[in-house]
């Protein structure tokens, strides 16, 4: 009923909709309005110039810091790799700048096809890269042609115009040339990701076939003749890594089966075979009858590619190339964390700061007190859980069963949360707990949402340290930087009375633009700046719609409305 | 500078290529009026761009550029021009369909125009897009359980009306 149901809709919006979405597209007008909004004047002022060179400075210092055990190139540097390709041992990928190569040895991108020969030939920048034995190809989804690239060229192989390649609400990923096919992930614009379809495409005969299987997260090429896809159905919670035949695309058999989500970044070695994937946040590589573990890795939420380079492992995401070489410093020191995923980006956010430390995250969504508890009795020796507070939390701390914490940014960040989080973490005035996140289903800080009735029940999600963390150093300058790297609606939820509203990041850097370019030009000028003007300027934009991450009106509105209320227990 | 600028232009443009027939349908939808819904695409596609930077991968592009499009869209609701035109013209203001529409499917796209604005959201995002209760109701910041409810309501207001039509006939 709900699928016929859903299909009726889907048919009555497309086809009711169907004149005002055949209209010209509106990018160039966004670029135009783009253009006039920020662009205006381009002159920076000598305050504005030595900020950014500071952050290029401190960029290009954690490339070098970081390359120990794993080497971070940011999209600052690069452009913002889309997927990417292994082939003789290099990273290939388009990016705004063209077509890229990018090596660990030079840890240099070399720009093989710039972005203005890619324009001339009007390839759009969601174009793909995949190769044969010997030849590098493109696939340019937009337009729905293959090019091969050449000497130094690319040159028009297929056009797929009006074959199954050509629907419009599919977008393709995850391109793989094996057994004289290209295979396909496939995910249709009104369909969830866990129903990618793997798609079998023909160059020479242009005929292009859907495989049954579903559910495809990952492809990668495998032996002679076989496929390895990673499969997911979000019905049974299971997991699989599947063979397949590279001729049929049906599937031989079952490699792997997982009953929760833990597997990511499935790829092989090129002239080896060897399976890699990373399982729990570890590296590990199968050895014919399961996973053997090489080193922890933790990825930018972002990643889009996975490949494996003849010294290491290497992953692109929308924020840049990371590099993990499989030769390890001796003085690498391991982290490990026990339970739930925190929202933000804070791992990966630490060990580009810690380049030592890698990070080694077991994920355990059920993780409560009393896991905790016995964990521990049983000797465990993970070095932080992360869990949502419970009941029994206390009773771990009153035990001796986590860690008594101190350091002046967790002290500072304890001082500021709000009675009913601060009392929740302390036990006997001492700090235990270090929260990373406050959900209050229902809830919004816009004030947008649905009233609540009270109590109002929010679920806080703790780090604690074990007691017999072998690294409790790291584990405590771990947490402490959770204080400084939560999202400011979180830090709202957590510390309302010291929360100030917070404009957007990208919001506060225009305004800062606004400011420094005025001042710039009216130097150039000879003339002092209006400040009441500059003022009036700064704060018409300050007022524009979806400028404020946390308004005022919010942070009052949950002052009064949630937090005398807040109930953290059941 | 002048490096950023271009590659958060790229960057745009990529994101349009992909979500801009999603953003203009979905905003059709909401706002019932073509001309703002092409205003609200080209705003929401602004956002974007500013916020390109602060995109922290906490959920898909897609639900992320969907998020800002639904915000847009309140904010021109809420606005005093909007609230002066008369926005019981509905399907027929629309650019003449390239897809022959069936009677029963028209009725339909009337009858979801008979929404509330919040309903014709979850509309869009539950039965358009496929997202699971989870996600919408991550994107509406409702519970699963209320907009369980609102589901409910809403196939029943649908099938009511479209019962209606049919037997007006």
């Amino acid at each position: 009923m709900s699928d016929a149901f859903r299909k009726q809709i889907r048919a009555a919006v497309d086809e009711g909709l169907s004149g005002a979405l055949s209209q010209p597209t509106l990018q160039q007008k966004v670029i135009e309005k783009i253009d006039n909004k920020i662009n205006g004047s381009r002159k920076i002022s000598l305050v504005a110039a030595f900020a950014m060179l500071l952050i290029i400075v401190s960029t290009a210092a954690l490339a070098v810091t970081a390359f120990c055990n794993h080497l971070f190139v940011s999209q600052r540097e690069i452009g913002t790799p889309n997927g990417g390709t292994i082939f003789g041992n290099k990273l290939y990928y388009v990016s705004y700048e063209g077509i890229c190569e990018w090596t660990s040895e030079t840890n240099a991108q070399n720009i093989i096809l710039d972005r203005e020969k890619l324009d001339g030939l009007k390839i759009s920048t969601t174009s793909l890269l995949f190769h044969d034995e010997d030849t590098l190809y493109l696939f340019d989804q937009s337009n729905k042609k293959i090019w091969r690239f050449e000497n130094q060229t690319l040159s028009e192989l297929v056009d797929f115009t009006s074959t199954l390649l050509d629907q419009e609400d599919i977008t393709f990923s995850n391109p793989v040339f094996h057994n004289n096919f290209l295979w396909l992930r496939a995910v249709a614009t009104n369909h969830s990701e866990d129903e990618a379809e793997l798609y079998r495409v023909n160059l020479k005969n242009m005929t292009v076939q859907v495989c049954w299987v579903k559910g495809i997260m990952e492809i990668t090429a495998y032996e002679k003749d076989k496929l390895l896809v990673l499969q997911r159905d979000i019905q049974t919670k299971q997991e699989r890594l599947l063979v397949l035949s590279a001729n049929s695309g049906n599937v031989r058999r079952e490699l792997f089966v997982s009953p929760i989500f833990t597997t990511e970044g499935i790829a092989c070695s090129e002239n080896e075979n060897v399976i890699y994937a990373i399982v729990n946040g570890i590296l590990s590589y199968w050895n014919g009858s399961g996973w053997t573990e090489v080193f922890p890795i933790t990825l930018d939420n972002t990643t889009r590619f996975y490949g494996v380079l003849s010294n290491g492992y290497i992953s692109t995401s929308i924020n840049g190339i990371l590099f993990h070489p499989f030769k390890r410093s001796s003085e690498e020191v391991i982290l490990t964390i026990r339970g739930s995923k925190t929202v933000h980006n804070s791992s990966f956010l630490f060990t580009q700061t810690h380049p030592m430390v890698s990070i080694s995250h077991h994920v355990d969504t059920d993780l409560s007190s009393n896991t905790i508890r016995r964990l521990m009795k049983e000797g465990d020796s993970t070095d932080i859980y992360h869990f949502c507070l419970d009941k029994d939390t206390h009773t771990l701390f009153s035990e001796g069963l986590a860690l008594p914490l101190s350091s002046s940014l967790i002290e500072k960040d304890h001082a500021e949360l709000t009675d009913s989080i601060s009392s929740a973490v302390r036990w006997n005035e001492q700090i235990y707990a270090v929260p990373s996140m406050l959900t209050i289903p229902g809830y919004d800080l816009r004030g947008t949402s649905v009233k609540l009735q009270h109590p109002v029940r929010g679920w806080l999600h703790v780090y604690i340290i074990n007691p017999n963390s072998p690294n409790k150093e790291v584990a405590i300058e771990y947490v402490s930087s959770i204080t400084q790297t939560r999202a400011p609606q979180n830090n709202t939820y957590l510390k309302p009375d010291t929360a100030e509203p917070t404009l957007y990041p990208s919001m506060q850097e225009w305004i800062y633009d606004i400011e420094a370019d005025q001042r710039a030009m009216d130097a150039e000028s000879g003339i002092p700046t209006d400040e009441a003007a500059l003022l009036e300027r700064i704060e018409y934009v300050k007022n524009l719609p979806d400028m404020w991450e946390v308004t005022e009106a919010g942070i009052n509105d949950y002052r009064s409305s949630i937090v005398p209320y807040l109930v953290l227990f059941d | 500078m002048g490096v950023n600028k271009r590659t958060y232009e790229n960057e745009l443009i990529r994101l349009m290529e992909l979500y801009e027939k999603d953003v203009l349908r979905l905003c059709c939808t909401l706002l019932k009026d073509f001309s703002m819904a092409e205003d609200a695409t080209q705003e929401t596609f602004l956002k974007v761009y500013k916020s390109l930077k602060s995109f922290r991968g906490e959920c898909s592009e897609k639900t992320w550029i969907i998020k800002i499009a639904i915000h847009t869209c309140k904010d021109i609701q809420r606005s005093a021009w909007f609230r002066h035109v008369d926005h019981r013209i509905t399907v027929e203001s629309l650019p003449e369909p390239i897809i022959p529409s069936t009677q029963e499917n028209t009725d339909l796209l009337k009858a979801i125009y008979t929404l509330s604005m919040k309903e014709r959201q979850i509309v869009m995002l539950y039965y358009y897009e496929g997202m699971t209760l989870e996600e919408v109701s991550q994107i509406m910041r409702v519970s699963s359980a209320a907009l369980s409810k609102r589901l409910k309501r809403i196939r029943i207001r649908l099938q009511q009306h479209m019962k209606g039509n049919n037997d007006d006939e």
